[in-house]
């Protein structure tokens, strides 16, 4: 190592610190305890007991429900993520151009997420989709012309009540806006200058200047609403109470691991439950690490 | 959709379409259109939200809905924000948790701003041992379910001697605010050429001196970003506060809002009034704000 | 370099203020702790016993703990395992088990007996709940049996049909709640016979005579898939969606924890619901609504059950101030606060005398008196750490597909059998 490099490494150190200091104090504990405690039983009342690796064992060949858990967490998942990515990015670019009242725009699309998830919002969310009486199946029919009473059960039904909490997450697209907008700012307008000189169209210009400056923001997004989507609870917790229904269809991993742990007092099994996915999680942001080349930095570290 | 707009400008030998400023005013008008179907459908559920918070208990679930109440119950609003009463004789009202809330918020909104930018920073542009390990370590923080870290963090804070007091609240925020948000920065500041760096370190800039005269003022949209969403999730964030927070003196609006719910009912209509109350600064926040996403490189007169 | 350098110790030098020289400043807490949830109203007579308590006990400084009913025991089990728990809680007969059987509330007959406290001045029925083999752990507040069917009596007036009477019959119940339907012209039910609070199978396993294990208070199996009886009460409300359709499917119900059900009865649109007393307060707020109670109707085998909740005060093992908490308790599920609860109509007291007097004033429902009868019926969940799981992880899933009528109830008790069987009642 040469003294600049060393210098370098000293400077990295003291602009990490407030990281280091957070892991060392604050995260690196409870994570490290939480990881323990998944070989343990512990019903937070009485003394913890070591289990080895019971509950491992017990989650992966006799419980049928983690299974449930961890598909209806994969479909939301794998639904929610790509679509929801998708319209964020056509919101931001709409959002971008310089038309009238855009500022109202911007807030009114980022309204639903600043409602957060409180109770207020579950009752309003639960109204929207009752399949009887609700707005939306209101409106499928005043536009199909199909009945009420044909229109999806949502959160009454097995099949639906999923596509529900899908649907519901496209109401967060003004986060993903917003990121992106910020990202867009990034973009030098020298490079649509040059590209326009070029004769690029502005579909063109789209998929040669914009996406791959945008790349690095898509790649965060990306990450961010996978590794979120795994773990969504509040959602699904205020829309079925707790619960999960109808017949466990929503059901996620987290709420599992909340039930588990705070209304059936099995901390262990609920640290267990979390580690798995822990693991599933970070399997998921690795393949896309890897898969990243894709992703073009202006200000790539040189080796 | 621009594309459709640029072929016929390459397709129509003269005319109408052929004009640039015409292709622009239709491509405004095209968004605005879409624009405006996307924000009836963000904004209907709020706008239900509104006409409930002035109905009475009767009106709350009629069947067809009822949009616009007869009369409005304006008074609803005044009784939303005193329910808060019983705690009267402690001094304690609905403005108590708004100050309490804004403290929280803004100290957490300042110390994400600053330090999630200061290790971002040192992972994206500098060179030091460990770097890719303690990157993904940082990430990796963001994929265990907080349920099953929450009672060992707990403890943790409680044997500092934090509960009841804002520090669990704050200082986390003031340790790089996260893997989120430090993520968050580390890809705009890899999206912004390194050229730049080079330049400013010739002329004698220290690292701090490029991360700070360099690449912030670069970064302003993300800041922003970075600022608001730390400033709404804080604002809204309610499963901490409940858990660290006991005297009632020190409670937050997101729990002042549980006072509407109970097991046996629930006063629909005003909780819609209290939520929505708590909800407008937010909003007057971002409608002033949001210029500031678009105000990146434009304005500061790169290249 | 040095500009950093400023910036950075400023940042750190901050955190390790905010950290550690505060440390110092956690109250050791000398105060009586209480955690409790509730309404507005519950809480406020809650506040006005403790400044009561707080004016005959100065130097017992209390402070009342008011959480969120759904957050109670996250944030009550994250304060045990912090060491910080309340000294005295609130409990409903449901999670008195979880906290009894997990030895973590204090046997109060030491006290009963010390200050020669007469019991039987509560509801003998209520009093057995909250024991366990001669020794009392929670001093009971209130008695909830599930089995109040409120009536909007302008739907039975609109439809020419009498009131119910308490000695009605389920044959009874289903002609009448046929007849006080409305449909618009397209056929869209307007107003439905009857619904239930929440997704409720307990009242009526109960009424015909089901069960959930073969003995309440030492649970050794499950006999909610092999008892005849809890299938018919089962295949009944099925029946009640599918076949009568005088209950709102599950489609319909605006959640399916029974959000605005309430909101419902009060806006006509539907003419009977079942739930406990709790919602009489609610209800009195609204002008020009006539309605009243009825007692659940009898089930086709003669007996009566009724599914039922209930509270109390308890003191958890851990607590220091144990004598002080008993203090409390003693004060607060005494007369004053049953007076004041039996006034709001919220629930009907525990100690008898306030529930012959108070709680019968000449306010709505009228009918409430037939809760008198209705204590002597009552059926409290099992006695198992598992109760939770098991109804609502396995037996209410389930039951889910057939409330849909995807499944008939003898199909769901085939499949519940086995998983049953595997998930023995816990007692231990």
């Amino acid at each position: 190592m040469t003294s600049a490099e060393r210098k370098e490494a000293i400077s990295a150190y003291m602009f990490i610190t407030p990281f280091l200091l957070a892991m060392i104090f604050i995260t690196g504990g409870p994570v490290l305890a939480a990881f323990g405690l998944s070989f343990c039983k512990w019903d937070i009342l009485t003394p913890i007991q070591f289990v080895g690796l019971d509950n491992y064992k017990e989650m992966f060949f006799g419980d049928p429900r983690f299974w449930k858990a961890l598909y209806n967490t994969a479909y939301f998942t794998f639904l929610s993520v790509p679509v929801g990515m998708v319209l964020s990015i056509i919101v931001a670019m709409l959002m971008n151009q310089k038309v009238k009242g855009i500022a109202i725009y911007r807030t009114i699309y980022y309204l639903p997420s600043v409602l957060g998830t409180g109770v207020a919002v579950a009752v309003l969310w639960k109204w929207i989709f009752n399949a009887d009486s609700g707005l939306l199946n209101y409106l499928i029919s005043i536009l199909t012309g199909i009945p009420m009473s044909e229109c999806p059960k949502w959160l009454a039904s097995e099949f639906w009540s999923k596509n529900a909490l899908v649907i519901m997450s496209f109401w967060g697209v003004g986060g993903g806006m917003i990121i992106y907008l910020a990202g867009l700012q990034g973009i030098p307008t020298t490079l649509y200058e040059a590209a326009e000189i070029d004769g690029a169209n502005r579909w063109q210009q789209f998929w040669t200047v914009t996406l791959p400056g945008l790349s690095p923001i898509i790649f965060f997004q990306l990450i961010i609403t996978l590794v979120n989507s795994f773990q969504i609870f509040n959602q699904v917790y205020v829309m079925t109470d707790g619960l999960g229904g109808p017949a466990d269809s929503t059901l996620v991993m987290v709420l599992y691991i909340y039930q588990k742990a705070f209304k059936y007092y099995q901390m262990g099994y609920a640290s267990a439950l979390a580690c798995i996915l822990f693991a599933v999680i970070l399997l998921a942001t690795w393949l896309q690490f890897k898969f990243s080349k894709w992703v073009y930095y202006e200000g790539e570290l040189r080796k | 959709m621009d594309s459709i707009n640029d072929n016929l400008t390459v397709s129509s030998p003269n005319g109408f379409w052929a004009s640039k400023r015409r292709t622009e005013k239709i491509t405004k008008i095209f968004t605005t259109i879409v624009l405006s179907i996307g924000a009836v459908s963000m904004i209907l559920p709020v706008i239900w939200m509104l006409s409930t918070s002035l109905k009475t208990p009767t009106e709350v679930f009629a069947v067809p809905p009822i949009w616009i109440p007869h009369p409005l119950h304006f008074e609803n609003y005044p009784k939303a924000w005193t329910i808060n009463n019983m705690y009267i004789s402690e001094g304690i009202t609905f403005t108590t948790y708004t100050i309490n809330t804004l403290i929280i918020a803004l100290s957490g909104c300042v110390g994400v701003t600053l330090t999630s930018s200061l290790v971002a920073f040192a992972f994206a542009r500098l060179r030091f041992p460990g770097r890719g390990p303690l990157f993904i370590l940082c990430l990796a923080t963001m994929m265990i379910p907080t349920q099953v870290t929450m009672i060992p963090t707990f403890i943790l804070f409680k044997s500092m001697g934090w509960y009841d007091t804002y520090y669990p609240l704050i200082v986390p925020a003031f340790l790089g605010g996260g893997a989120y948000n430090i993520f968050l920065m580390r890809q705009f500041f890899m999206s912004i050429p390194y050229e730049m760096d080079e330049a400013a370190k010739i002329d004698g800039c220290t690292n701090f001196g490029v991360y700070w005269r360099i690449l912030l003022p670069l970064c302003k949209p993300a800041l922003t970003t970075v600022a608001v969403f730390s400033f709404v999730w804080n604002w809204n964030d309610f499963i901490n506060p409940l858990i660290y927070l006991d005297s009632n003196s020190k409670k937050t609006l997101a729990l002042g809002l549980t006072n509407f719910v109970s097991l046996y009912g629930q006063d629909y209509h005003l909780l819609m009034a209290a939520s929505l109350l708590i909800v407008i600064p937010l909003v007057v926040m971002f409608l002033m704000g949001q210029r500031y996403f678009i105000q990146g490189i434009a304005t500061t007169g790169l290249k | 370099m040095k500009n950093f350098r400023l910036v950075l110790v400023a940042v750190a030098c901050l955190t390790l203020v905010a950290g550690f020289s505060l440390s110092g400043c956690s109250k050791g807490s000398s105060k009586l702790k209480i955690s409790s949830w509730g309404s507005p109203e519950e809480n406020q007579i809650l506040v006005d016993l403790l400044n009561d308590f707080q004016k005959k006990h100065p130097d017992i400084p209390v402070e009342l703990q008011r959480l969120p009913y759904n957050e109670y025991t996250t944030k009550l089990l994250t304060e045990v395992a912090g060491g910080l728990a309340p000294d005295v809680v609130f409990t409903e007969v449901g999670n008195f088990a979880d906290l009894f059987l997990r030895g973590a509330l204090e046997p109060l007959n030491p006290y009963v007996q010390a200050d020669h406290m007469d019991l039987s001045g509560y509801y003998p029925q209520v009093v057995d709940r909250f024991s366990v083999d001669g020794q009392i752990y929670v001093i009971p507040r209130d008695t909830a049996p599930i089995c109040v069917i409120y009536y909007n009596k302008k739907a039975f007036d609109e439809a020419k049909v009498a009131y119910p009477t308490d000695d009605w019959t389920v044959d009874d119940f289903v002609a009448i709640a046929k007849k006080v339907m409305k449909k618009d012209a397209a056929g869209k039910v307007t107003r439905w016979g009857f619904i239930d609070d929440w997704v409720m199978p307990e009242p009526w396993v109960y009424d015909f005579g089901g069960t959930y294990v073969d003995d309440v208070k030492h649970p050794t199996k499950w006999t909610f898939a092999t008892n005849p009886h809890t299938l018919d009460a089962i295949q009944f409300r099925a029946d009640m969606i599918g076949k009568y359709k005088i209950m709102m499917p599950p489609s319909g119900l605006a959640a399916m924890g029974g959000m605005g059900t309430g909101d419902m009865f009060m806006n006509g649109s539907e003419a009977m619901f079942i739930s406990g007393i709790w919602k009489t307060p609610t209800f009195r707020q609204i002008k020009d609504f006539k309605w009243d109670v009825v007692m659940m109707p009898k089930g086709p085998n003669g007996v009566r059950g009724f599914a039922t909740g209930g509270s109390g005060y308890g003191i958890l093992k851990s607590s220091t101030h144990k004598k002080e908490a008993w203090e409390l308790v003693k004060f607060i599920s005494g007369e004053e606060g049953a007076k004041k609860l039996a006034q709001t109509g919220l629930a009907q007291p525990a100690l008898m005398r306030e529930a012959n007097t108070t709680f019968l004033d000449n306010s709505d429902p009228k009918n409430k008196k037939m809760l008198l009868e209705a204590v002597k019926y009552v059926k409290y969940p099992p006695m198992c750490k598992n109760w939770d799981e098991v109804t609502h992880s396995i037996i209410g899933p389930e039951l889910d597909k057939v409330w849909n009528g995807t499944e008939t109830a003898a199909e769901a008790m085939d499949k519940l059998k086995p998983m049953l069987e595997k998930n023995e009642p816990q007692t231990k």
